[in-house]
């Protein structure tokens, strides 16, 4: 499903050029739950990034669901996107003036599904997550945990076939990262494809594999 | 662009009512004053004129006018012309008959002048050339302003008589309420030989202007081609009355609105600089909440949101602050158009045309759309083109710092304007108020005064009628109540005719130094009016009831007369002859008196060297009108109705016009100057406006760019007062530049308007300093609010790197 | 060691946030004693409260509850300016994102903290270049930030840290955005310092990093645990 290919990402930098990641080859199948760990600033936020297809400066081959992603103009890959990647934030990145409903409702908004739709949909994924009493409220009004579970749905929403997920627990307490993993495990059982950011030993034995980074080097 | 993103937009605006405000008020200021100024452009230039194919219309003008023969010799010779008519504006009648006496404005105009113009009446029929034939019955026609104040709007007018200074003429039609070509309020039109026969026979006679329709196929070059040779022609016929008088043709549009349209050219200049100056700081706003937007931009990104639904949504909410800064600021140009009007002076040409129309509204929507749109979607589109993992990574925050150096340009050149304006504004305000306190030599307050003349019909050349009659209505206004005393003159102060006309012939005993010139004015009294005035005399008497018809004839010369023909010498007890335009026959009189100089004709320039006599010894007959004028103890506007009725126990057929007080006269001079000092203080204000807004913008957006620098400030232990003294110094330094920038621009530009000056001269430092010092304060009023957010930074989220 | 010798002391130290609907214990009675001259490292998982603690070490913020005394002086509830002057006088900063100011060079940007301070230019001027000396990053005075690597700036933020010699040095995560060459360099640094006398107070959840510490502080969802007490949590 994933394929990367020699995939290096650097910049300039007073003359010299600094690597962030260098020569990534790696291949994720379907139905995986891939945790990327390493220390601060080994390079995984930015590995993660390239795998949402949010960045696109880089070399090497890319190939996603089949498509070649290192090929593929702005358009494509946003349209590839879309349909296939839901993306979880560290800082849940929440939209402040909206409220749980329209956040969750964002993502279908850009993908031209009808009102009618969009609110069974919504109702549906409130439900799964039990948040319906908390639709009205702003991001504002919960607690991380909470704003962590909106964050999910909300990346859930589009019935996505990957979720990628940027230290999904790091500014969470202990029980309610715990909540957000076991989440991740019942959504992996029932097929999602995960891929996460952790510091976390912990976080990690919820997936079924590793990939260690280290100054930018898959270790 | 959907309604939800309309509804978000809206709802992210109520959320940040300060960035709501700031950038509306933005866009209202460019668009409101933009709009306003853009409606007096519009309709002084760009209306059409109310005319069929009005660029065919020519005005053909002659220095010093022409006659009515001299005229009618060019139409043959020009044959460019499809049509052309000789007219007379400001032919001043007394209609009488039904209701009060009235002193009207007639136009005279050859019929023809109706074709020219192409204009149909709205009742009735315009004049034909039948009613030019010398003894053809009088006929006219009325204006649409008479017809209804005068006759109700009664359509049975047409075929009424009417007495027009004693002669009686038919209503044969009413113009529609648009024909008013000069605005100068004509109220009727009669054709020439129902004025006078006295003007078709005369080529002496240079009263007429001359209009022409040019034919659909000729230029004005070659009509004035034809022009010329014809004037030739009339100069070799006719050299007494035609010497080196040249014939000018020039289109209507241009004739109406020549003079000012440099003017309206630069006000509407000075306004697009206002709506860019207003877009620059909307952009300076729009950057700074883009930068706080960053990130929203880059979720909704990693979303999924295509381009185009960001910057549909970012579109969103330019068409919001374009509608509601649009909105408010066409409203506001409504509201104060009135207003604005009422302060432009009485000489702007087609005032009748100005209005917030269709085109006014055009151009405010495309201005507000055009800024509203524009600058919203260049901040943004910034963001939207680049990769959201940077924004969201905390990355790449900021703008390249060429945008910090125009934005900062922009705001010095602001600032830098508004001073010039200030300065300029001080300047002519000071003149303004030099000009009012120049010394009259006179007291205008609490005066009243009223124009009439005794028409011929009933007072002919018989002097002793005419004599009684006006020391009856001296009596009769001083019997009013509230009147403390009554006189007549044939010329008030402030007059721009300024009394008879004529020259001094000689004087005993004669100038020490020869005196430039001999011109003098010859003023006509009666009653006690240097008294009634106020003004002094410095030697000798005035008239008493001894100076008489055949007494004595005497002198009450002005101080002007008497220094420059006597210098020092006491001129008691001289001679001197005298003679008017009119007759060569010099006129001897005996000076008794020496008055001080009043302003006599205009507020900056010295009086006439003036005589003053009895209108008792008045010399020629036919000089029977003037002013009667009355100092009243209180409100002498109260006494208006009283005077006219004054006049009318004396004669109920006489109507007294153009009823004025002093004061009004007064200020009436000073009008253009304190137009032209409110119009700049006006801008000035604006200018300030922008000022403010420009660095109170470009200070917000600092901040927001640099939240992480203070942050890192507050942990090396800078206080809060550190912080705010940053963005102070910011604003300080934005305001010095720009007062640095503009001060030798205002002076330049205060040395260049010298000519407009009266009393100030350009080395005036109070205004200049009253300008750097109001532009500080309020650039501090500008600074505060920014500053006051830094000193309130929290320290932990300004530093938080995610 | 007796009670007068410890420069910071937390007592049930107290840090709750507040919205709408919720209360969040980002600390939950910390009690903490750290001497002067010693090396202690933070560590724990992301979330654990390390970074608040440390903004509230660094004056940066108040606690909901508890004490707080930095060389004999409770902190816990100073006024603004009098909390700016305390983190100006004992307080030296080290962050992750070096956060040096762009707009000034190295020297200037040292020179920051003593400016707050109304010291005389030519002091300033001594003392910057004995800091930036200290680092080795005297021949880059001049220079902007942005002409270093991260490894540089990060030194010279070292550098300005040090130069209002401060009681405690408060690093969070100093080798965070940097790759692990340059991140032994700047450890190698803050070690020497350490040997030269100076407190320093280091976040990280690196553990190789904490090793270079006299000890190291455990935290876990707000609280202050035993080594041993870790694993069973992590379990």
């Amino acid at each position: 499903m994933i394929s990367l290919r020699n995939v290096e990402k650097s910049y300039d930098l007073g003359g010299g050029k600094v690597y962030v990641l260098r020569r990534i080859t790696l291949d994720i199948k379907e139905g995986e739950f891939v945790s990327i760990m390493g220390p601060s600033g080994a390079g995984k936020s930015t590995l993660l990034h390239i795998l949402g297809l949010h960045d696109s400066a880089w070399t090497g081959e890319f190939d996603f669901v089949g498509a070649p992603v290192h090929k593929l103009g702005r358009k494509e890959r946003l349209d590839l996107q879309r349909k296939n990647i839901g993306f979880v934030f560290q800082s849940y990145h929440l939209l402040d003036d909206l409220t749980v409903y329209e956040n969750i409702e964002v993502p279908l908004t850009y993908r031209d599904v009808k009102k009618s739709e969009r609110q069974a949909i919504v109702a549906d994924v409130l439900d799964r997550f039990q948040i319906v009493g908390k639709k009205d409220l702003y991001p504002n009004q919960l607690s991380g945990g909470q704003q962590q579970l909106v964050g999910i749905a909300r990346a859930l929403v589009a019935s996505p076939k990957v979720i990628l997920a940027d230290e999904p627990t790091g500014n969470l307490h202990s029980d309610q990262g715990r909540e957000i993993m076991e989440l991740f495990k019942k959504l992996n059982d029932e097929g999602t494809t995960i891929v996460q950011v952790t510091h976390s030993e912990t976080n990690a034995s919820y997936g079924s594999r590793v990939i260690r980074l280290k100054d930018g080097w898959m270790a | 662009m959907n309604a939800s993103d309309l509804v978000h937009a809206a709802r992210r605006l109520r959320k940040s009512p300060g960035f709501a405000a700031s950038a509306v008020g933005a866009l209202a200021l460019g668009v409101g004053v933009g709009s306003a100024v853009f409606s007096i452009v519009s309709g002084v230039l760009l209306r059409p004129l109310p005319f069929p194919e009005p660029e065919r219309l020519v005005m053909i003008t002659r220095e010093g006018d022409v006659s009515l023969p001299d005229g009618r010799d060019w139409r043959p010779a020009a044959p460019a012309f499809e049509s052309m008519a000789l007219f007379l504006r400001s032919w001043s009648l007394d209609l009488t008959g039904d209701g009060e006496p009235i002193r009207i404005a007639a136009s005279v105009v050859e019929p023809e002048y109706f074709r020219v113009l192409g204009a149909a009446p709205q009742l009735g029929r315009v004049l034909v050339d039948d009613d030019d034939r010398v003894g053809a019955p009088h006929v006219a026609v009325l204006s649409h302003a008479l017809w209804q104040n005068r006759f109700g709007g009664d359509r049975g007018v047409l075929g009424r008589s009417l007495v027009l200074s004693d002669e009686p003429a038919t209503v044969v039609g009413v113009m529609g309420p648009e024909f008013d070509l000069f605005g100068d309020e004509t109220d009727l039109w009669i054709a020439p030989a129902a004025a006078t026969p006295f003007f078709a026979q005369e080529r002496g006679s240079n009263n007429f202007d001359a209009i022409g329709r040019l034919k659909p196929e000729a230029t004005l070059a070659r009509a004035q081609a034809e022009l010329l040779a014809v004037s030739r022609t009339l100069e070799a016929q006719y050299p007494r009355t035609n010497r080196g008088k040249l014939v000018v043709p020039i289109g209507l549009a241009d004739f109406l609105t020549g003079d000012v349209r440099p003017v309206l050219l630069a006000l509407l200049g000075a306004v697009l600089v206002v709506i860019a100056v207003s877009g620059a700081n909307l952009a300076s706003l729009l950057l700074a909440r883009s930068a706080a937007r960053r990130e929203e931009l880059a979720i909704r990104m990693a979303l999924g949101a295509g381009r185009r639904r960001l910057l549909a949504q970012v579109l969103a909410e330019g068409l919001l602050l374009a509608v509601l800064g649009g909105g408010l600021g066409l409203f506001c140009a409504w509201g104060t158009q009135d207003a604005l009007l009422a302060l432009a002076p009485a000489d702007l040409p087609r005032q009748q045309a100005i209005a917030i129309d269709g085109r006014v509204f055009a151009f405010g929507a495309v201005a507000s759309l055009l800024l509203g749109l524009v600058f919203s979607a260049v901040p943004a589109l910034q963001v939207i083109g680049s990769d959201p993992a940077a924004a969201l990574q905390g990355a790449g925050r900021g703008v390249r710092p060429v945008e910090h150096r125009a934005l900062g340009l922009v705001v010095v050149a602001e600032v830098a304007l508004a001073f010039v304006l200030l300065a300029g504004g001080g300047l002519l305000l000071q003149s303004f108020r030099a000009l009012s306190g120049v010394p009259l030599g006179f007291e205008p307050r609490g005066t009243l005064g009223g124009e009439f003349s005794l028409p011929r019909s009933r007072y002919g050349e018989d002097r002793e009628k005419q004599t009684r009659t006006v020391a009856a209505m001296v009596e009769q206004a001083a019997a009013l109540p509230g009147v403390t005393s009554a006189a007549y003159t044939i010329a008030a102060p402030l007059d721009r005719r300024g009394g008879l006309g004529g020259t001094v012939l000689f004087q005993v005993p004669p100038p020490q130094r020869p005196v430039a010139g001999t011109g003098a004015r010859v003023r006509l009294l009666h009653g006690d009016y240097f008294g009634l005035m106020g003004m002094r005399m410095a030697e000798g008497r005035a008239f008493d009831a001894g100076d008489r018809a055949g007494s004595e004839p005497v002198a009450i010369v002005n101080e002007r007369f008497a220094r420059q023909f006597w210098g020092e010498r006491s001129p008691l007890g001289a001679r001197l002859a005298y003679r008017d335009f009119h007759d060569g026959t010099p006129y001897f009189m005996t000076v008794v008196g020496v008055v001080a100089d009043v302003k006599g004709i205009t507020l900056g320039a010295p009086d006439f060297r003036t005589i003053y006599t009895p209108y008792e010894q008045r010399r020629v007959n036919w000089q029977a009108w003037g002013n009667l004028v009355v100092r009243t103890a209180g409100d002498p506007e109260a006494l208006r109705r009283g005077l006219q009725e004054a006049v009318w126990r004396v004669d109920p057929q006489l109507p007294l016009a153009r009823v004025y007080t002093l004061a009004d006269r007064v200020a009436e001079h000073s009008a253009r100057e304190r137009f032209s000092a409110l119009l700049v203080l006006l801008f000035a204000g604006v200018g300030l406006v922008v000022a403010v807004q420009g660095v109170y913008a470009v200070l917000a957006f600092l901040l927001e760019e640099r939240r992480r620098e203070l942050g890192v400030r507050l942990a090396l232990g800078a206080r809060a007062m550190d912080l705010a003294r940053i963005v102070a110094g910011q604003g300080a330094l934005l305001a010095v530049a720009g007062i640095c920038l503009g001060a030798p621009l205002a002076v330049a530009a205060g040395w260049a308007a010298t000519h407009v000056l009266f009393g100030v001269t350009w080395q005036e430092p109070g205004a200049y300093a009253a300008a750097a010092l109001s532009l500080l304060a309020v650039a501090l009023v500008a600074t505060a609010a920014p500053a006051l957010r830094a000193a309130r930074l929290d320290p932990v989220r300004a530093l938080r790197t995610e | 060691m007796s009670e007068q010798h410890a420069l910071i002391t937390l007592e049930g130290l107290t840090k709750v946030f507040y919205t709408d609907e919720v209360e969040t214990h980002a600390l939950s009675g910390i009690h903490l004693r750290i001497e002067k001259g010693e090396y202690v490292a933070i560590s724990g998982p992301s979330g654990c409260g390390k970074s608040t603690l440390l903004s509230i070490l660094g004056l940066l913020d108040s606690p909901t509850a508890g004490t707080y005394i930095l060389n004999s002086n409770p902190v816990q509830s100073l006024d603004l300016s009098q909390r700016a002057r305390i983190r100006n006088r004992e307080i030296g900063f080290i962050f992750q994102s070096f956060n040096l100011i762009g707009d000034l060079t190295v020297f200037e940007n040292v020179e920051l903290p003593l400016t707050y301070r109304g010291m005389a230019a030519s002091e300033r001027k001594a003392r910057c270049g004995e800091a930036l000396e200290k680092v080795g990053m005297a021949h880059r005075a001049k220079h902007l930030p942005s002409q270093l690597s991260g490894g540089q700036q990060q030194r010279v933020a070292v550098a300005r840290a040090l130069v209002g010699k401060p009681s405690v040095l408060l690093a969070d995560e100093p080798t965070g955005n940097l790759d692990s060459k340059n991140g032994e360099a700047v450890m190698d640094l803050l070690h020497e310092l350490h040997r030269g006398g100076a407190t320093i107070v280091m976040v990280t959840h690196d553990p190789r990093f904490a090793r270079h510490a006299d000890r190291t502080i455990h935290m876990f969802d707000g609280r202050v645990v035993d080594e041993s007490e870790i694993a069973s949590l992590s379990a």
